[in-house]
């Protein structure tokens, strides 16, 4: 049986990565966006 | 569709784990749970094949990704034809979630074949028919969510994007079909009834556990991970659509 462990692990560890970019991408984006809305929600109070 | 939505000022302030709705809270424990165990029956249930050794344990998850992918692009068709039915933004929403999350997966995909194709074909890389095809899939969806973003009219932008979500799954179709009818590929054809091409390397033989570790993987990520994936993506597109919501209404005082 050929020796192909290493190349498991850098597919699991691709997926693990692939996954977290996917995941950490929407978290930070969510948290910017509710910055962007509470601002732009002082600024319509301001404005009112 | 109002599940989906999230206008709730209130949830909106807190935006954490504590804002989701319970189903999406359910939905994404059972889907972490579901994939960690199909990733422990692939790792440690399902044998180790004689000719290729624990590499081919990738392949659990470079099928069951496409078949996530495929779900997920399907989802773009569905909110496409539904937008251009309805004019409902939510609709929008989901055939952009479904390109973003059948992108992602349709790269872990190809980057999960390259890593098995190494050893197996002894290149990381080849331009056969159905690894073109595979690329041409991940640009086409990778042109739609740069050129939505090229589109200032959000009307125009959302119904061209819709036309060219529906156009754009004949590359999907055309990836799956393509060991079918290219007899020039080395992409061994694994699922279902095909007269096996020649050429094919790296295709290997199903014990009754690698059957059922293939079938469960499959199920876990044609269900569950796009699904919830989409469902996060598009409560991130409501808040987009707030934001922009919220400018206009500053910039027309």
């Amino acid at each position: 049986m050929p020796d192909t462990q290493a190349y498991l692990i850098l597919g699991l560890a691709a997926t693990f990565a692939i996954m977290a970019l996917l995941i950490g991408s929407m978290v930070i984006r969510h948290r910017n966006l509710l910055k962007d809305i509470e601002l732009l929600e002082q600024l319509k109070d301001e404005n009112n | 569709m109002s599940a989906l939505a999230s206008t709730n000022p209130n949830e909106r302030a807190r935006g954490g784990i504590a804002a989701w709705p319970p189903l999406l809270r359910i939905l994404t424990l059972a889907t972490t749970v579901a994939v960690a165990f199909g990733l422990y029956l692939g790792l440690f249930y399902a044998g180790t094949d004689i000719d290729q050794g624990q590499v081919q344990r990738i392949f659990y998850i470079h099928l069951s990704a496409f078949t996530g992918a495929f779900i997920a692009f399907c989802g773009t068709v569905l909110g496409g034809i539904q937008y251009l039915r309805t004019r409902n933004v939510q609709w929008d929403s989901i055939a952009l979630a479904g390109a973003e999350i059948g992108l992602a997966l349709s790269i872990l995909n190809l980057v999960t074949g390259m890593i098995w194709a190494r050893p197996i074909w002894n290149t990381w890389w080849t331009w056969d028919p159905r690894l073109t095809s595979a690329a041409i899939m991940c640009l086409t969806y990778a042109a739609y969510l740069m050129l939505r973003t090229g589109i200032e009219n959000a009307e125009q932008r959302r119904r061209f994007a819709s036309i060219y979500g529906i156009l754009a799954i004949t590359t999907v179709i055309l990836t799956l079909v393509i060991t079918r009818i290219r007899p020039d590929t080395i992409h061994p054809v694994v699922i279902g009834p095909s007269v096996q091409n020649p050429n094919a390397e790296g295709a290997f033989e199903f014990s009754e556990r690698m059957s059922m570790t293939i079938g469960i993987n499959s199920a876990i990520w044609s269900t569950l991970v796009p699904v919830t994936l989409m469902w996060h993506r598009v409560r991130l597109q409501n808040l987009v659509e707030r934001v922009n919501a919220l400018k206009a209404e500053i910039l027309n005082k």
